[in-house]
């Protein structure tokens, strides 16, 4: 009986892995190879001389057109990774079912930075980062900041202080991005609100950005799973941790860091992508349950195919049905919210 | 062994303990009994390290190594202390291996657990009844149960000192004597126990040593016998009762109240 429940569960957990990997995979070779331009198997063929391969005829645009799908598809990928893991993270830590990477202020700050970098048409910006991004990052490591140092005042850091400081900062600095919107000239009004709806269908960064951000993320990924046992021990309360052996105050304090850094970096680039943070990590855990080592790879993983699918949901509506940019930062809080709602309603009946 | 050496702490400016003296020696397993807010619970922090007195000092001595425990770090501190939490919140989604194996943390390796951490939890859990109950989810288990579960991450800690802070709360008749009689045939050897009891009944059967705290002091501290009488009572709780023993149980009586 014991054993069976043993391997039931060992099953469900091969099953997840291996499910999202063939979902993923697939799913990233259609992001990249569909489109208006040119058939499947042309994209096939302009792909192989993308990598140096011999191939066959295909359409002259057709190679641009895919590095710039790659770089989107990068973006979406990094972007529902992070948050997600980040996510995952955090509701174990903070013991709350509805943290995600926002709740600390990142996204408001990133927010901030960002109207500020257009109100002040700060334009291209530095080293071939345009200065929204830059803005962003900076916006979003003060705010996190302060909202740590806020929480700290009292000696300890405790999860209550750290979710009550990210609501005050972030309402206050909501208050002065649509302050800056409303100074703001309307031509620049529509580029900030794309923004703020995450929108990576301008993708204003280049590949070695990109791998950068990728190398931030999957640091902070290790770095999470490598503090996995004191995140299961975090999520048992505070006390609990103390007693047994867990230094709460330094692993909650690296655990701040690691996720805010990774989730700057992404922020900057994508504008504020909601939802994945909070929805991704429950179905994660229905899956695996919440030990940290087997509950923030597959959040990740399913984050990076829920936001490509989002993305690519948003092109389709471009390219098929001339729908315009439709951030996908909307797409996924029209899937997140009502999913999110039937686990509300899931957890009341049960 | 502990020692405590007139341990005063305050919170917030009011006075929970006052000048609390008292010496636990390595294998004695002692419960301290007292009306609610005479700060037993204050005491097991104070002990554990969480809280650090504000006068006197408290001093534990194992392996020949003397140290006061809030000045420890909280790994050190876990590898001496053990604590078996009143509450727990239980997570729908850990099974009792996972919850019993938190307890190796302190002594576990760099990497994670390891080889020997998880036979060490295995021999814990059988040694608990929960053999059977390794991968069940802590929300399927029974009050008794989960209590067990709790108590086999303390044994796993192989820490010399347990702290139980009201281990037979919520617990029905047959759970509250099941569990007292494992901590005392898991617990014992060389290990101290420090247990916080609500029920006085349960106390004076299961332990054999009593501390009486009230208002922030000890108002009594021995043998059953010696400490339980109707005055200690009457002054540490404020209330009028009938001490008797029948067939060797305690029996408490309050007077002044008529049963229907």
């Amino acid at each position: 009986m014991e054993r069976r429940r043993e391997q039931l569960r060992d099953r469900r957990k091969v099953i997840s892995y291996l499910g999202i990997i063939l979902v993923l995979l697939p799913l990233a070779v259609l992001y990249l190879l569909m489109g208006p331009t040119g058939s499947l198997a042309q994209g096939w063929n302009a792909l192989l001389s993308l990598l140096g391969l011999p191939a066959g005829d295909y359409p002259q645009l057709l190679p641009s057109i895919l590095a710039y799908r790659a770089l989107r598809l990068g973006i979406a990928v990094v972007v529902g990774f992070t948050l997600s893991f980040s996510g995952a993270a955090l509701q174990n830590m903070l013991q709350n079912p509805l943290a995600d990477p926002y709740v600390l202020g990142v996204s408001a700050g990133a927010g901030f930075g960002a109207t500020l970098a257009s109100y002040l048409q700060l334009g291209k910006g530095f080293w071939g980062v345009s200065a929204v991004s830059v803005f962003a990052f900076l916006g979003a490591m003060g705010a996190v900041t302060i909202v740590y140092s806020l929480a700290r005042r009292r000696g300890n850091t405790s999860t209550g202080s750290l979710i009550i400081g990210g609501i005050i900062v972030s309402s206050f600095l909501s208050a002065g991005i649509i302050f800056l919107l409303a100074l703001a000239p309307l031509r620049d009004q529509h580029q900030v609100l794309l923004w703020l709806l995450g929108d990576i269908s301008n993708p204003s960064i280049s590949f070695p950005h990109l791998l950068a951000i990728f190398l931030v993320s999957l640091l902070g990924f290790f770095a999470l799973l490598f503090l996995g046992r004191e995140l299961d021990i975090l999520s048992l309360g505070e006390e609990e941790a103390l007693n047994l052996g867990v230094d709460v105050g330094k692993v909650r304090m690296a655990i701040f860091i690691i996720v805010s850094l990774s989730c700057a970096m992404v922020v900057a680039v994508s504008g504020l992508i909601g939802f994945v943070g909070i929805v991704v990590p429950h179905a994660a855990r229905r899956l695996v349950g919440s030990g940290a080592r087997r509950l923030l790879p597959l959040s990740a993983l399913m984050g990076a195919v829920i936001i490509l699918s989002a993305d690519g949901v948003s092109r389709l509506l471009l390219e098929r049905l001339a729908i315009p940019i439709v951030p996908v930062g909307v797409i996924t809080a029209f899937i997140g919210a009502p999913y999110f709602l039937f686990i509300y309603f899931r957890r009341m009946r049960g | 062994m502990i020692e405590l050496n007139k341990v005063g702490f305050s919170y917030n400016g009011s006075l929970v303990l006052g000048g609390v003296t008292f010496d636990v020696s390595e294998g004695e397993m002692v419960a301290i009994v007292g009306p609610n807010g005479a700060g037993k619970s204050t005491l097991l922090r104070l002990v554990s390290g969480l809280l650090k007195p504000k006068s006197g000092n408290i001093k534990l001595t194992f392996n020949g190594r003397v140290c006061q425990p809030h000045r420890l770090s909280r790994k050190t501190a876990a590898r001496m202390v053990a604590m078996v939490p009143q509450q727990n919140p239980r997570n729908a989604e850990s099974s009792v291996e996972e919850l019993v194996l938190s307890g190796r943390y302190s002594q576990s390796g760099f990497w994670g657990y390891g080889a020997r951490d998880r036979r060490i939890v295995h021999q814990v859990m059988e040694s608990c009844g929960l053999g059977d109950l390794a991968q069940r989810r802590l929300n399927e288990l029974s009050g008794g149960e989960f209590k067990r579960t709790l108590l086999a991450r303390a044994l796993a800690q192989q820490a010399p000192l347990i702290l139980m802070d009201e281990p037979t709360t919520d617990l029905d008749l047959r759970y509250q004597e099941e569990i007292l009689h494992l901590v005392k045939e898991r617990a014992s050897g060389s290990r101290c126990l420090l247990a916080v009891m609500h029920d006085l009944v349960l106390a004076t059967r299961h332990f054999s040593r009593i501390i009486i705290l009230s208002d922030g002091r000890v108002y009594a501290d021995g043998a059953v016998e010696e400490v339980i009488t109707s005055e200690n009572i009457r002054r540490a709780y404020g209330l009028e009762v009938d001490v008797d023993w029948h067939r060797g149980q305690l029996v408490l009586i309050p007077k002044g109240k008529e049963k229907k």
